[in-house]
């Protein structure tokens, strides 16, 4: 047995797969210098799933930190910019019916009982929601407009922001840079099986031509296939439908009216449905448009219609492609020389974009932790585990508060989702406690929490969910009407820098942004 | 300030290209061309100036506000309203950047101009010079030759500049500058948005890579030039505002 660890293979060759390939080799090879070998291996065969069009701000720092111009990915991924997600229909299904959840942190305002007060009570608060009291955001993206400006350097903007992207074209870009910039060892072959090592370990990879790849580590993102987290080591699936009702969509690529002027909406627009809801993606040639159900409440000739109505006749002549998948992760996702990282190690709904988050945050991990030595496996599996499974439970929990809350009630599927039932006794717990006491930042101090405090809030009281207020003094409120008339004066400043989000797209394919 | 080389299709509606015929009664006076351009905070500069302006105003690297590109500029002017061309002699070449003594002509490029085909002359129509002063085809004064001369150098001059800027982009030379301005009687004036080039990296690479050394040395030419003219930067403090 090789104690030593100095040849990490992953495989798989989708988004997953390169992000951690290109992590791992950013942080622990040219970062930290360590001595280890980096392979990817994916099948000529199978293709991309392609799920997560949408992104989190994470990935920006993850693109530079990998050494890659924020340019040349916009170019060659169709990307262009997310600065949140604006929800309609979630709450009570009226037209008028949509809040946000931006990306950017909410200003500092002052306590959250006065603006939760101010809101409900003042006459002055009429218009304003949760999210445009306290975050110039909203506004922004209602107006269409980018981040920042062709001036602003690579990684930088003026408002928090992530990317739309093409994942196909991403996990081509990204595979490149991998291979000629970060050194990554690519094999193309098919894996036949694997062969067993000392303690049930795997021992090396066995390859469709008959040879084999042994490596120390293993990191399976080899997608719902879960090659190596399924097939050798057998880890039970923990399938969370129960909890999440959605387990397929129909999605539809659809070209836009005019690629010139067609605007690009600078947010992921979330339409719920009867059933589900819809997605809506722009990226620069395109929209990417999902509809998401439960297969228990629709099928799948009705869901389709769902998204024929909703984008319209630009759809007629277009190809569908329909998925089916399970909401749920596995029950461990490191097992001794293996840890399973993307599809392989779970999926749920693209609600809150946290697919390819998980992938950062897990290459992250692995990173920061892979041991020198194979004896100190059994430690990492332990803490991974541990905080992956709590990630995973607070995303599910997280998903489903925009279920839970909502007033709807015309269908089975919205009066399903509301009922006690179905709802986490741990989340449960906490609406008990935010409508006797409010939420508050000290409910949230665990460091894994993947959702902060101020995220629940964006949902919270974009969903108009009651939460307990005290009495507020008129001192408190003067001062909390006169920050958020602060903020709408900056408001006003951002709308003469900020270009349309498509102009700054365009330029920036014409002349890239400038590194500082 | 208005570039001086433009394409036929972003062409401004009152620039017309220079023709003896059509505009054979034309007059300009080139002092006054120049004066409109006098109070621009930024003027775009080409290396071959830098050696000699670097005496007399701050040289630095700022963003193109529609491109994001580099370009290399005389920081003339702050939002204060001061001006170091302010009491300057307008007609006395010696001080005063290209893109002023060009004026009020500018090149005019073919749409593609990949054949290397020579630019056009163009003259704006709307400068405040043109319609006083001399007749431009009468008599083909000195400073219509100045001007044209400008034009010239500045044109050649750009190509060379953007190669410049280029590499030293891709060599991370070019960083943020810190500049502020401290009265003794007003609050402190932020200066935000010029770049500079860093001579430690410089150094560092010409140290570091001896197969290149040349190109370096080329570059640090003009990087201490403009490293040395940000001493101009104190001559704000002592101009009315």
């Amino acid at each position: 047995m090789n104690e030593q660890i100095k040849h990490l293979v992953v495989v798989g060759g989708g988004t997953a797969g390169w992000i951690t390939a290109g992590v791992l080799a950013a942080k622990c090879v040219k970062e930290q210098g360590r001595d280890l070998k980096i392979t990817l291996i994916e099948s000529p065969t199978i293709g991309n799933i392609g799920v997560g069009e949408g992104t989190w701000p994470s990935l920006r720092t993850t693109l530079q930190g990998m050494g890659i111009s924020e340019t040349e990915f916009i170019r060659k991924c169709d990307a262009t910019f997310k600065q949140g997600a604006r929800f309609n229909r979630w709450v009570d299904n009226s037209e008028q019916d949509f809040y946000y959840h931006p990306l950017m942190l909410p200003a500092n305002i002052g306590p959250l009982n006065t603006l939760a007060h101010w809101l409900n009570n003042s006459p002055e608060a009429e218009g304003f929601s949760y999210s445009t009291a306290i975050c110039n955001q909203e506004a922004v993206c209602e107006q269409g407009l980018a981040p920042k400006n062709i001036t602003t350097p690579e990684y930088e903007g003026f408002l928090n922001y992530a990317y739309h992207l093409d994942t196909n074209k991403f996990s081509v870009f990204i595979r490149e840079h991998c291979i000629n910039t970060l050194n990554i060892n690519h094999v193309v072959n098919d894996i036949a099986g694997t062969t067993m090592g000392t303690d049930g370990e795997i021992g090396a990879l066995r390859l469709a031509d008959g040879t084999e790849l042994a490596g120390d580590f293993y990191v399976d993102c080899s997608g719902f296939a879960g090659l190596l987290i399924d097939k050798h080591f057998h880890v039970p699936f923990i399938d969370k439908s129960d909890i999440l009702f959605c387990d397929s969509a129909v999605a539809v690529q659809c070209p836009y009216a005019d690629t010139q002027t067609s605007a690009i909406a600078s947010h992921t627009i979330s339409t719920a449905t009867g059933s589900g809801w819809i997605w809506d993606i722009g990226l620069r040639s395109r929209r990417g448009i999902g509809h998401v159900y439960s297969s228990k409440y629709l099928g799948a000739d009705e869901a389709e219609q769902g998204l024929r109505n909703y984008v319209g006749a630009a759809m007629d002549q277009l190809p569908v492609r329909h998925i089916k998948y399970t909401p749920g992760h596995r029950e461990k996702f490191w097992v001794k020389n293996c840890v399973a990282v993307g599809l392989a190690a779970g999926f749920v709904e693209p609600l809150e974009a946290s697919s390819i988050l998980l992938v950062e945050i897990s290459a992250y991990w692995i990173a920061e932790k892979l041991p020198h030595k194979k004896s100190e496996l059994a430690r990492c599996e332990q803490q991974f585990n541990q905080i992956f499974n709590y990630r995973w439970d607070t995303i599910i929990e997280f998903l489903k508060l925009h279920y839970c809350i909502s007033r709807r009630r015309d269908t089975p599927f919205w009066r399903d989702n509301t009922h006690p039932d179905s709802i986490p006794a741990t989340l449960l717990e906490k609406l008990d406690m935010w409508r006797e006491q409010g939420p508050s930042v000290v409910d949230f101090l665990n460091r894994a929490d993947v959702f902060p405090f101020e995220s629940y809030c964006y949902i919270l009281y974009g969903m108009k969910f009651n939460t307990a207020t005290h009495t507020v003094g008129d001192a408190a409120i003067k001062m909390l009407a006169r920050k958020i008339h602060n903020q709408q004066r900056n408001l006003t400043a951002l709308f003469q820098t900020l270009p349309k989000n498509r102009s700054l797209i365009d330029k920036i394919h014409e002349y890239g942004l400038q590194k500082i | 300030m208005s570039t001086a080389c433009k394409k036929y299709k972003t062409m401004n509606a009152n620039i017309e290209i220079l023709d003896d015929i059509k505009h054979r009664t034309i007059t300009v006076d080139f002092d006054k061309a120049r004066s409109a351009s006098r109070k621009e905070n930024l003027i775009p500069v080409v290396l071959s100036e830098f050696h000699t302006l670097m005496f007399h105003y701050p040289i630095v690297f700022v963003k193109d506000r529609e491109t994001g590109e580099f370009t290399c500029s005389l920081l003339l002017g702050l939002a204060t309203g001061a001006n170091l061309l302010d009491g300057l002699d307008i007609s006395n070449d010696e001080q005063l950047p290209l893109n002023l003594r060009r004026l009020p002509f500018c090149a005019i490029e073919s749409p593609d101009n990949t054949d290397g085909t020579a630019p056009l002359i163009g003259i704006n129509m709307a400068s405040p010079g043109v319609g006083h002063g001399e007749f431009l085809f009468e008599n083909k004064s000195e400073s219509f030759d100045r001007a044209i001369a400008a034009l010239s150098e500045v044109y050649r001059g750009y190509k060379e500049t953007r190669a410049f800027i280029k590499t030293a982009i891709e060599l991370d030379l070019i960083g943020k500058l810190k500049a502020e301005i401290q009265y003794k009687d007003k609050p402190t004036l932020i200066l935000d948005g010029l770049y500079g080039i860093d001579e430690n990296k410089i150094a560092r690479i010409i140290e570091q890579d001896n197969e290149r050394k040349n190109l370096f040395l080329t570059i640090a030419r003009y990087a201490y030039a403009q490293s040395f003219s940000l001493y101009n930067m104190k001559k704000f403090v002592y101009l009315p505002s």
